[in-house]
């Protein structure tokens, strides 16, 4: 293992990351204003799922990406419809959402997209910034990515600054602490969840497509392999906070890249112990840390007037 | 719990119910003509769209109709969970023959055997058997993949070349150090890469896998993956230089250039000597393994990125191994 070999490990950890960064983000998000979403994994899996369709039918990167978003929209909408106008446990809804969004893109798949499946489609290049990208060592891995994975890592300013200074992102913290305060004080706590759910759902939704449109080029079934919930926890890991989920999910995003690529070097360890590495690792830092977090007082509870 | 907060998740539950049903058709029935012609029924894993393992269980059926006039249908994607129920239904509707495509068919076919004595089942990948109406068979992976090993080792201008696989068990095991095997036999100094993803499914992975071993040099990739397989595929593309030999079926017209052959290694034409021995009443309910036979055709699909000469060094390699004069040993072990 040389200095290069890390170097390549951080090329290889960046991009794995972003995904996870739009989905963990847009929870933050969500989170903050009291809303759950177990469904995080489905919202990846349908804007994955639509981007891949949208980029086959217009050629258009940016129509595919919109295709994305609005896929990751859906989602959040129905779990909105079930929980916020129906009342149905945030929780459960989620869970139901998964099992739809993987049987329906599924069966998509192979009505509406036909044989042609896995023809590959459009799909992002890398777009290296000039001096940047040509530091030694890590100019490639942190400046030779393409545009929508500079996005997930500027997203993280962003979203702390929306969340920490200003008042909209009050307006969520009060609604996800107290949120019956809140509508006395006239906060409309009903549509600002659903903004905040709207968010995490065109978040989720672009981090799915960054899953296909970002190299792969094809949609296949599950694509997301949990992901979804790798993100999940790391909103919790990162005690709701946009930098500790960036921090949450850039060790996730590491440690997958290591184990990868630490069978290609032979070493004489059983190949399913590195495969769960990332998934232990993950566990542990939960399972030390979790204790003494506190989560949004009024998260997964929704608010009746 | 109010009825009222239950019904958008009845409701969204019933959509799901829709939509699995849908996807997951029941097997049907066919009349019996006045002839009584043989009924078999093959029950596959995945769909037939992945261009590889499922769509050679699709070949079969074809085979056996064109073949043997056989009545020939599949039920696709069944979940190894309701694999007995799937078997049962394909025994009550009075098919001679049910196929399971896979390995992990196995324990369906045990208990179904059992419980319907006149109908015949058969395992592929599968070691399982019971004296009488049970029988199974695997291939020598490590013959044809030796040959695939050995083209690569041929093509690879780096001299490091690796493999992309899903998981690791005795027949995965023996086919991709089937791979590495043929690989040194064409140069003994090349270096050898080995990755499982744990998972045959899942492209981003595979593609993460086949990276790293580019970053290490490699230019020649094979891959033991379904979907997965995709992944490996986009990370070559992005090399120049770099090319992925598959499996099962020619996929080069996907990826001209890149994906520069496969190893046509198909169960088909056995399950055709299966059910052969079937019509000749020869059939044993035993296990049996199938080497690579002389008249198999090329083990290897030819590209145009495939020098004429060291094709024909490949197939000349081959008809070796299936004559006996190389012996390809089998190596069913796994890392670490």
């Amino acid at each position: 293992m040389t200095i290069e070999w890390f170097a390549l490990l951080l090329a290889a950890a960046v991009p794995l990351a972003a995904p996870l960064l739009f989905a963990a983000l847009g929870e933050v998000i969500s989170e903050t204003a009291g809303v759950i979403n177990i469904e995080l994994e489905g919202m990846m899996l349908v804007g994955a799922f639509t981007g891949v369709a949208g980029a086959l039918m217009s050629g258009d990167l940016i129509v595919a990406f919109t295709a994305a978003l609005v896929g990751g929209v859906l989602v959040a909408t129905l779990q909105g419809v079930a929980c916020f106008i129906f009342g149905a446990n945030q929780v459960v809804a989620g869970i139901v959402l998964n099992i739809l969004a993987l049987g329906a893109t599924t069966f998509l798949l192979v009505s509406a997209l036909g044989a042609d499946v896995t023809r590959a489609v459009v799909t992002l290049t890398p777009l290296p910034i000039p001096l940047l990208s040509d530091i030694p060592l890590i100019g490639k891995a942190l400046f030779s990515q393409n545009i929508v994975v500079y996005l997930a890592y500027l997203a993280v300013p962003v979203v702390w600054y929306l969340i920490a200074k200003t008042r909209f992102g009050l307006t969520l913290k009060s609604v996800g602490e107290k949120p019956a305060a809140a509508e006395a004080m006239g906060v409309d706590v009903v549509r600002t969840r659903w903004i905040a759910l709207l968010l995490c759902g065109a978040l989720a939704g672009i981090g799915g497509g960054l899953l296909t449109l970002g190299g792969l080029g094809v949609f296949t079934p599950n694509i997301t392999k949990g992901i979804g919930f790798i993100a999940l926890a790391a909103v919790i890991f990162g005690r709701w906070k946009p930098v500790g989920a960036f921090g949450a999910v850039m060790l996730f995003s590491l440690v997958d890249a290591f184990q990868i690529r630490a069978q290609a070097l032979g070493l004489p360890v059983p190949y399913q112990l590195l495969v769960a590495l990332p998934y232990v690792v993950t566990l542990l830092a939960l399972a030390l840390f979790v204790s003494k977090m506190r989560p949004p007082a009024a998260l997964a509870i929704n608010f009746e007037k | 719990m109010r009825t009222r907060k239950m019904l958008p998740v009845l409701a969204l539950s019933a959509l799901l119910a829709l939509t699995a049903c849908t996807s997951d058709g029941a097997p049907q029935g066919g009349d019996n003509g006045d002839e009584p012609t043989l009924r078999v029924a093959v029950i596959l894993p995945g769909e037939t769209t992945d261009k590889g393992f499922n769509k050679t269980g699709e070949q079969t059926v074809e085979l056996l109709e064109k073949e043997f006039g056989a009545e020939a249908t599949l039920t696709e994607s069944v979940n190894p969970a309701q694999q007995v129920d799937v078997y049962r239904q394909y025994a009550q509707q009075g098919y001679d023959l049910v196929v399971g495509w896979g390995g992990q068919f196995s324990d369906g076919a045990v208990a179904a055997a059992e419980e319907f004595p006149d109908t015949k089942f058969l395992v592929v990948s599968s070691a399982v058997e019971n004296g009488s109406n049970l029988a199974s068979y695997d291939t020598a992976l490590e013959d044809w993949h030796f040959v695939g090993g050995y083209l690569m080792g041929r093509l690879s201008k780096t001299g490091v070349v690796g493999q992309v696989s899903g998981q690791c068990f005795a027949s995965t095991a023996s086919g991709q150090n089937g791979t590495r095997d043929g690989a040194k036999y064409a140069n003994p100094d090349i270096e050898w890469l080995a990755t499982y993803t744990g998972d045959f499914e899942d492209p981003t992975k595979a593609q993460q896998a086949a990276q790293a071993m580019i970053d290490q040099g490699a230019d020649m990739l094979a891959t033991n993956l379904n979907q997965g397989v995709y992944g490996v595929v986009q990370a070559a593309k992005a090399s120049p230089g770099v090319g992925v030999v598959t499996e099962w079926l020619d996929n080069s017209a996907d990826a001209p250039g890149v994906i520069l052959s496969g190893v046509d290694k198909s169960y088909a034409r056995f399950v055709g000597v299966k059910v052969q021995q079937i019509l000749d009443g020869t059939w044993k309910g035993e296990h049996e393994r199938f080497f690579l036979p002389e008249d198999w055709g090329p083990a290897i699909f030819k590209t145009a990125d495939i020098p004429d000469d060291v094709y024909q060094d490949a197939l000349d390699v081959q008809a070796k191994i299936a004559s006996g004069e190389l012996d390809v040993v089998r190596d069913e072990t796994c890392p670490g």
